[in-house]
């Protein structure tokens, strides 16, 4: 008797452990009409919407499908759609739990249940059942019939091993949602932001849009946004307004190093093209489409400026051949023609970087030459990943390298933008914890693990009984350097401090080349530019009706990141305006002139051409290391070898007096030098009194 | 009748040894003969020395030196009582006269080799390294089978990083006296310092082979074995040396280190905890134990340990650095930039680095 319950036990837990599939059948649900009703007319409504043509509303038809589900939770095709609807929609990652029900449920639900597990399982991050269900699928199709099938599954297979590896040396980053001034319950995506971060612009989807309408989808038109950041914060996010947004969709795509140009989408009715519009103080001109080069029949949905502005990365559809059937996304480069006003002379980047899947979502870092890009293709975990790729001196590209988990996840990764500090980045993101819907996050590369330090100590002498401290070999640092520096600033009258349009010139001292010119913007005055590191530069800003000013400064090779800010106060052609000549180079204790002086004295000669009038004074300075009279001596050299020059351009010596100051007039005192905690302080504040300048003493 | 033999107390190289923790029990006293200048010296003067040797005994040093005087007074080339007058002098702090005296033995007599050492004895402790090194091999060269002498000139080419000629004094020393576990522990640190790990790690295995109790010995040796990277035999020896001496807070703090770099962090955890337990005003346990919490992410303890480190010791470099890492990772950057700016005056190069090349100098 004994046994023979145990054996019942054992049976009744063996059937209950086996679901069964459970059939929306009246004759099962007797007891319950009403709600059997309200099931199947849900269930009908959801299968409407999930045959909706031309796509499918999973959205849409996910609640009524979850609602049937309530009533009657073992229906194994319920369960399959329901993941289907979860796999289309931002929660893929829920999809598993109701492919798996529907396949434990009823394991013929569909012919491609095992391709679904495994796209549930890929997107869920638990590779090894992916791979395992994938090939599952894969000894289901017919290796003559089935070819792209079998295809597309070994991709994922190969998708879930990148997975794998990936995910074993995860990138050290914070990811941190960008908050409640930038993100809503509606969509954000697709931002975009100047060199320096201090400006933001993305695209959302949120009531109060410019069209105040929504989509044949539901969803609001998009629109664009714009955010200043002040105090390292992003302040209320505004809606930029006309011209930029219309009643249709408006998209950002791109922004200028200095934010002074924007590229927006514009879907064009399904042809999908580039727009531009320019900034002049704080107003945007009405978005003009690019050339026919850039803006085919085909689409373009994304493109980025070089920091010089002389190049576009877009990205196209279009065929090799240019006529017939769109083929994968791939990326292009365009040359600007100054003289035409065009972009031109069209390349697709080479098969390094564009792969037989689609390439999108590209942004041209303010170095200049990595190029961020998401691809299909290359090592993806997964949908599109994030790549890059640096342009190397010969112009070819660098292999492309995936950015890594958990930026990158089994899911669609775009829009990713990095500020010109390297560290700092931002993508879209659709999180759990976000505010609902696609949200903008913020990334912060952390770098390589910043290894702790230890002290050990030994007595190495009994007879001595003193502890010696082990020497410690502090460990090598890896640093991945930014390999170039913002400079930015303000041009202003230095008396009225009115913003002044002046025209800047940045020279490579090494080369005596002029590297950049460009104005600073006409109403705020304001400029921005990025520049490679390793090099010593001059600066060069001139404006009509002012004396010319220059700097000069050093960005060291194996410095990180720096942003230089130079608000130039520009000096009217006034009597007693001195001026310093930063770009003005002798050797070490001589005074005869080295080369890269030129660009600097030949703008002094200019602007004695141009003010036949005025009569200057050319000083030398020294720093107050050395002996007085030596440095006296050196100065006095130094600002007759200045006036030797422009005499020998022409300049009258009657117009020209020299002196030399030696340490007298410091900029930096040695009381204040004293003050500063590191020696490379102290020598910059050298460099400062070293100088020769020049003073307008009649005119 | 037959004089007694007169004797001579090393009473100052006993209380040298004991400060260094040396057992030198067999040498506590040594009678000498004095078979050169005996026939030479007057039975008085002779009676006087013994004495000045009595009251060297009894500890009674200003009689002692009366009566040394006394014999030197009658023999006015009497070596040997200037020579216990030394020590007397020297037990009544009197350097000066401690000097002269022995200085004035070795003139009469070269061979009195216990006078040059206490003369470099009185050189080393004036930090006249040189001078002292020069008596040491005076001594050495009027009594070449002395292991001390040898010994005590190693110590100090040693400390003046001479580790080639130390390296050959602890040499002479051992092979003079073989079971000197001081000998071979020092010679294994020359070893160590000289880079000739394997060296090292049989010295310091003899050393602790001839006093198990060693602790310093064991420690060495399981440092050198971690400088090779033999973690396990690392911790083997901390353990052994822990196993003489469990409350030894150096012994703690090298084997969490060890097993710091045997990635076993939390028992590394618990050495530098117990290393702090012994000894709390430990700065090192405290910034190792920061260390080790940084490795776990536990970085609110790594601050905590490195507040405490740097309530110790406010000029602890790395002790900034690692907080600094703790702090950049609690996301209080400005705190680790101004940690990391200290840490690099205080010369920690990374610091600097990091310092530089990052977010601080955009502050």
């Amino acid at each position: 008797m004994k046994n023979l319950n145990i054996l019942l036990a054992f049976l009744f837990f063996s059937f209950a452990s086996i679901a069964q599939n459970v059939e929306f059948d009246k004759n099962l649900f007797k007891d319950k009409k009403d709600e059997f009703k309200a099931a199947v007319k849900n269930l009908d409504e959801g299968n409407k919407l999930l045959d909706y043509a031309p796509f499918p509303l999973y959205k849409q038809a996910l609640p009524f499908f979850e609602a049937a589900n309530e009533f009657n939770p073992n229906n194994a095709d319920l369960n399959f759609k329901i993941g289907l609807c979860h796999l289309n929609s931002n929660m893929k990652f829920k999809a598993l739990e109701y492919f798996e029900k529907a396949y434990k449920l009823q394991p013929t639900v569909n012919t491609e249940i095992q391709y679904y597990i495994g796209r549930g399982s890929q997107l869920s991050q638990q590779w090894d059942k992916a791979i395992k269900a994938y090939e599952a699928f894969k000894n289901t199709l017919n290796t003559k019939t089935d070819m792209e099938r079998i295809m597309e599954t070994s991709k994922h297979i190969e998708e879930c091993r990148n997975g794998k590896k990936l995910m074993v040396k995860p990138v050290r980053v914070w990811i941190d949602n960008m908050g409640k001034n930038i993100n809503s319950q509606y969509p954000e995506y697709g931002m975009i932001m100047n060199a320096d971060g201090s400006e933001i612009y993305f695209t959302s989807r949120r009531p109060n849009s410019a069209g105040n309408s929504s989509d044949d989808f539901g969803g609001y038109f998009e629109d664009i946004y714009m955010s200043e950041e002040a105090n390292k914060e992003y302040q209320a996010a505004k809606n930029v307004g006309e011209p930029i947004n219309t009643k249709g969709h408006d998209a950002t795509v791109a922004l200028s190093p200095d934010g002074s140009k924007m590229l927006v989408y514009i879907d064009d009715k399904g042809d999908g093209n580039i727009y531009e519009s320019v900034r002049k103080g704080s107003e945007w001109s009405k978005p003009k489409k690019l050339n026919s080069e850039i803006c085919s029949p085909y689409h373009e949905p994304s493109a980025w400026y070089s920091p010089d502005m002389r190049k576009l990365y877009f990205v196209s559809d279009r065929p090799l051949s240019g006529k017939g059937a769109p083929k994968d996304k791939d990326i292009y480069v365009a040359s600007w023609d100054a003289k035409k006003e065009i972009w031109t002379n069209i390349e697709r980047l080479p098969e390094t970087v564009n792969t037989p899947y689609d390439e999108d979502g590209i942004f041209m870092h303010p170095d200049g030459k990595t190029l961020y890009f998401s691809s299909k293709g290359h090592s993806t975990i997964g949908g599109y990943d994030i790549f890059y790729s640096v342009r190397q001196d010969d112009n070819s590209w660098s292999t492309p390298v995936n950015i890594g988990y958990p930026i990158n996840t089994p899911d669609d990764d775009v829009f990713f933008v990095v500020a010109a500090n390297g560290k700092d980045a931002y993508m879209t993101s659709f999180r759990e914890d976000g505010m609902g819907e696609k949200d903008l996050y913020k990334i912060t590369f952390l770098g390589e693990e910043k290894q702790p330090m230890l002290n050990t100590e030994d007595i190495l002498l009994a007879g001595k009984g003193v502890t010696m401290r082990e020497k410690v070999i502090e460990p090598k640092i890896e640093i991945k350097r930014s390999s170039l520096s913002l400079l930015k600033g303000i041009i202003r009258d230095n008396k009225t401090k009115a913003p002044v349009m002046a025209a800047i010139e940045v020279i490579d001292n090494e080369k005596n080349e002029i590297i950049a010119e460009f104005n600073s913007d006409p109403v705020t005055g304001k400029y921005m530019v990025s520049l490679p590191a390793g090099k010593n530069y001059g600066i060069a800003v001139k404006a009509e009706g002012y004396l010319f000013h220059s700097e000069n400064f050093d960005i060291p090779k194996e410095s990180d990141y720096q942003e230089y800010e130079k608000n130039v106060d520009l000096k009217k052609v006034e009597v007693g305006e001195v001026i310093v000549l930063r770009n003005i180079f002798f050797d070490l204790n001589k005074y005869s002139l080295r080369p890269e002086s030129q660009n600097e004295l030949d703008r002094l000669t200019k602007l004695l051409n141009d003010n036949p009038s005025i009569r200057i004074q050319i000083s030398g300075h020294t720093d107050s290391r050395g002996s007085d009279s030596y440095n006296k001596d050196l100065s006095h050299n130094r600002a007759k070898a200045v006036v030797d020059y422009l005499i020998d351009k022409g300049i009258s010596s009657g117009r020209l007096e020299y002196q030399g100051y030696g340490e007298e007039q410091p900029i930096v005192t040695d009381t204040e030098i004293a003050k500063l905690r590191l020696p490379q302080d102290k020598e910059d504040a050298h460099q400062s009194n070293r100088r020769t300048e020049f003073k307008i003493i009649s005119k | 009748m037959k004089k007694p033999l007169y004797k001579l107390v090393i009473c100052c190289t006993v209380l040298f040894f004991s400060q260094i923790q040396i057992s030198w029990s067999q040498d506590a006293e040594t009678i000498v003969e004095d078979s050169t200048s005996q026939n030479l010296i007057s039975i008085e003067a002779q009676e006087k020395f013994n004495a000045g040797v009595e009251a060297l005994e009894s500890k009674n040093y200003e009689q002692a030196v009366d009566a040394f005087s006394e014999a030197i007074t009658l023999a006015p080339e009497f070596s040997k009582a200037f020579l216990n007058r030394g020590y007397a002098y020297t037990e009544l702090k009197n350097t000066e006269k401690a000097v002269s005296d022995f200085t004035r033995s070795v003139e009469l007599d070269p061979t009195l080799h216990q006078a040059f050492f206490e003369l470099a004895l009185i050189a080393e402790n004036s930090d006249q390294t040189e001078k002292a090194v020069e008596f040491y091999s005076q001594a050495i060269r009027a009594k070449g089978d002395n292991y001390k002498y040898y010994y005590q000139r190693g110590l100090l080419y040693f400390e003046a990083e001479d580790y080639e000629k130390a390296k050959e004094d602890f040499t002479s020393s051992v092979s003079l006296k073989k079971d000197f576990a001081f000998g071979y522990n020092e010679r294994g640190s020359t070893n160590r310092m000289l880079e000739q790990y394997d060296e090292a790690i049989k010295d310091y295995q003899l050393a602790t082979l001839h006093d198990d109790k060693l602790v310093i010995a064991f420690n060495n040796l399981g440092s050198v074995y971690r400088k090779k990277g033999e973690l396990d035999n690392a911790i083997r020896a901390y353990d052994n040396a822990l196993k003489a001496e469990p409350k030894n807070h150096l012994s703690l703090n090298n084997r969490g280190y060890a097993k710091f770099e045997k990635g076993n962090y939390a028992a590394a955890i618990e050495d530098f905890k117990a290393a702090v337990q012994i000894k709390s005003d430990y700065a090192y346990a405290y910034n190792n134990l920061a260390a080790a919490h940084i490795k776990l992410e536990q970085f609110k303890e790594a601050e905590s340990a490195c507040d405490k480190a740097i309530g110790i010791d406010n000029e602890y470099g790395y002790a900034y650095y690692n907080r600094g890492v703790a702090k950049e990772m609690l996301r209080n950057v400005s705190g680790a930039c101004n940690d990391w700016l200290r840490a690099a005056e205080l010369g920690v190069a990374a610091a600097q680095t990091y310092y530089k090349n990052s977010d601080c100098n955009n502050q």
